[in-house]
């Protein structure tokens, strides 16, 4: 099926970081589909783009810590562009400066240099009053929730609210519905300390809302959950996020998070933004090493890894290779053909398909065995099949 | 029988002096948890890592702290009795003991204070700045409510020592239970009034402890 037939006059095209490739993509998608915020899969190439107004900007930001006996850079000159309706994550293990990095969204840390803009204001500059009130529409949810144990939940998701100045009969009815959204209905009157780890989570959540914020940032947020809670959590996000457009940053040191709900990941390291895209091309084609080991979280746990070095040993024929499939092609039967065309042994030693936000991938770990002419053809036959190819070395 | 035991109490005076005990304490126990809480929210905001690092006034108010906590009661008295002849215009009676039995035991609350707002999860206080909370805010719903049961208990801690200080300045004639056992039993070799009023000081003194433990239990939610 031509990706035309099924989509109009939509042309399809990949996120850049660049401003032209911005201005570009915005010509390429028609004023048509110009306010369009959905994500939109690009059959042919698998990815996904975004077109929405951008929400924010950061422009050369740098933050260094005054230590007793040296100075720490925390975020090194990043530079980011998040739009609106987006989930954007940012990755990296600890000290790479995520944290402070989402610190310096609502002014909870002032960067040394550059510039932080959120909707139009200018977080980097403003303090006082403006800044208080800015933060109002740039909440935050924490890695151990941070709510206030003398106060109920629904005293606790008043707070933001009580905060504002929202009159005590207004506030009511929003807590209300607000509770109604985080799926915690009855249990109001409860303190923080008769809930569970997620139920913390939620009330985190539905306090964030409370004043109806522009951008939602997500401090670890389910770092400190069980995964099937955190699929929950992660779940209401996505349900937040389709259902307000809320723009929402996170941060992570799990893959998984990254992989189920993020349309777009940086990849953070020594402070520095060291690689960005959308998340299923980085899934499909990690550059750095960092974003590599960080993919390998998700499609490689170490019981695989351990066994396809054990497979390697017991096949010491054949060449090995890694292939990557994408979006609409996990569900082809390349392989089919692949063993039918050609005089070849195909022994599958690993498979997996993951899903993300918008797509699924998948990789496969073969071992041909056969004629060396028979498997290089077999190899260029993937290749001009659009399957992403990696001959395995042995070492 | 209760005459047989204590042949020398005079029971509409003892029952006089333990109402200008409970009154010293009270008064005293108002003051110094008012005084002590600023204090103390001085010390916490002031302080290193505080939300208004001010290494000078963070200073001069653990100066006040620490000297007027350092300075033995029974002294602090007699060196306060100038401002208290010129608030007061007397010396004698419950309400000349108040200014020493205040500012003695404050300065005590306000480290006990400190240590309590010190103890509150950090991150509860930077979620309240993410919600644009003023500082005056964070005072007011979560540092202090967020800390009650320590406060609570803290006070508590410092009602029982006022007792103990409304006794001492009982001696040098600020009246109640002390001035009564010293004067009365002490004095003049009447052992059971003595024993009266020191039955009558740990009432008071467990009475405290009940209703603080009590307080405790139903602020604290965690």
């Amino acid at each position: 099926m031509k990706p035309g037939n099924r989509h109009g006059n939509v042309k399809w095209c990949q996120i850049t970081q660049s401003a032209s490739a911005l201005a570009d993509e915005r010509k390429c998608a028609g004023p048509e589909t110009e306010r369009l915020r959905d994500l939109s899969a690009c059959p042919q190439t698998g990815l996904f783009y975004y077109r929405g107004d951008q929400m924010i900007k950061l422009e050369q930001i740098t933050k260094q810590f005054r230590l007793s006996n040296r100075t720490l850079t925390a975020v090194d000159a990043v530079d980011l562009e998040i739009r609106e309706g987006e989930i954007f994550g940012i990755i990296g293990y600890s000290g790479a400066g995520k944290s402070t990095l989402i610190r310096m969204l609502n002014g909870l840390e002032k960067p040394t240099s550059g510039n932080v803009t959120v909707n139009g204001m200018k977080m980097s500059s403003v303090s006082g009053a403006d800044l208080r009130k800015a933060r109002q529409k740039v909440s935050m949810i924490f890695q151990h929730f941070n709510l206030l144990w003398s106060r109920t939940v629904a005293e606790n998701i008043a707070f933001p609210l009580e905060i504002a100045g929202v009159k005590k009969a207004d506030r009511e009815p929003k807590v209300r519905e607000l509770i109604r959204l985080v799926g915690l209905e009855g249990r109001e009157d409860a303190y923080p300390s008769e809930l569970s780890g997620g139920q913390k989570q939620r009330v985190g959540i539905a306090r964030a809302l409370a004043n109806d914020p522009d951008v939602l940032l997500c401090d670890e947020a389910t770092s400190a959950l069980d995964p099937e809670t955190t699929d929950s959590i992660l779940d209401l996000l996505t349900d937040i996020n389709k259902r307000l457009n809320l723009t929402i940053v996170l941060i992570t040191h799990e893959m998984h998070v990254i992989r189920k709900i993020c349309h777009r990941v940086a990849v953070m390291e020594a402070g520095q933004v060291v690689e960005m895209g959308n998340v299923l091309q980085v899934f499909r084609s990690p550059q750095q090493p960092i974003t590599k080991r960080f993919v390998s979280q998700v499609t490689e746990s170490p019981d695989v890894k351990q066994a396809i070095g054990q497979l390697i040993k017991e096949n010491p024929d054949g060449t090995l290779i890694r292939l990557g499939f994408v979006g609409e092609r996990t569900g082809e039967p390349v392989l089919a053909r692949l063993i039918r065309t050609f005089n070849i042994d195909v022994n599958i030693l690993q498979a997996n398909v993951s899903q993300t936000h918008g797509g699924t991938f998948g990789s496969i770990i073969l071992n041909l065995a056969g004629d060396e002419s028979a498997v290089a053809e077999a190899v260029e036959f993937l290749h001009s099949e659009g399957v992403e190819t990696e001959v395995i070395e042995r070492d | 029988m209760i005459e047989q035991l204590f042949p020398n109490v005079d029971w509409d005076k003892m029952w006089e002096a333990t109402l200008e005990t409970l009154y010293m304490t009270a008064v005293a126990t108002l003051f110094t948890f008012l005084i002590g809480l600023v204090l103390g929210i001085l010390l916490f905001l002031t302080g290193p890592k505080g939300i208004y690092q001010n290494r000078l006034s963070n200073l001069i108010t653990a100066a006040f702290v620490n000297i007027f906590r350092s300075i033995p009661f029974i002294i602090l008295i007699i060196l306060l009795i100038p401002l208290t002849k010129f608030l007061l215009g007397s010396i004698r009676g419950p309400n000349a003991a108040l200014p020493a039995l205040i500012i003695g035991s404050a300065p005590f609350y306000g480290r006990m204070v400190q240590i309590a707002l010190a103890e509150i999860d950090k991150g509860v206080i930077e979620a309240a700045r993410s919600m644009g909370a003023t500082t005056w805010t964070i005072i007011r719903k979560v540092l202090l409510p967020e800390s009650m049961p320590a406060l609570i208990s803290g006070i508590t801690v410092t009602a029982i020592a006022l007792v103990g200080y409304t006794a001492m300045a009982g001696i040098i004639g600020a009246g109640g239970l002390g001035n009564l056992a010293y004067l009365d039993g002490f004095q003049r070799s009447r052992t059971d009034v003595t024993i009266v009023a020191t039955i009558l000081i740990l009432v008071i003194v467990f009475a405290i402890q009940w209703i603080g433990d009590i307080l405790v239990k139903r602020t604290d939610k965690r």
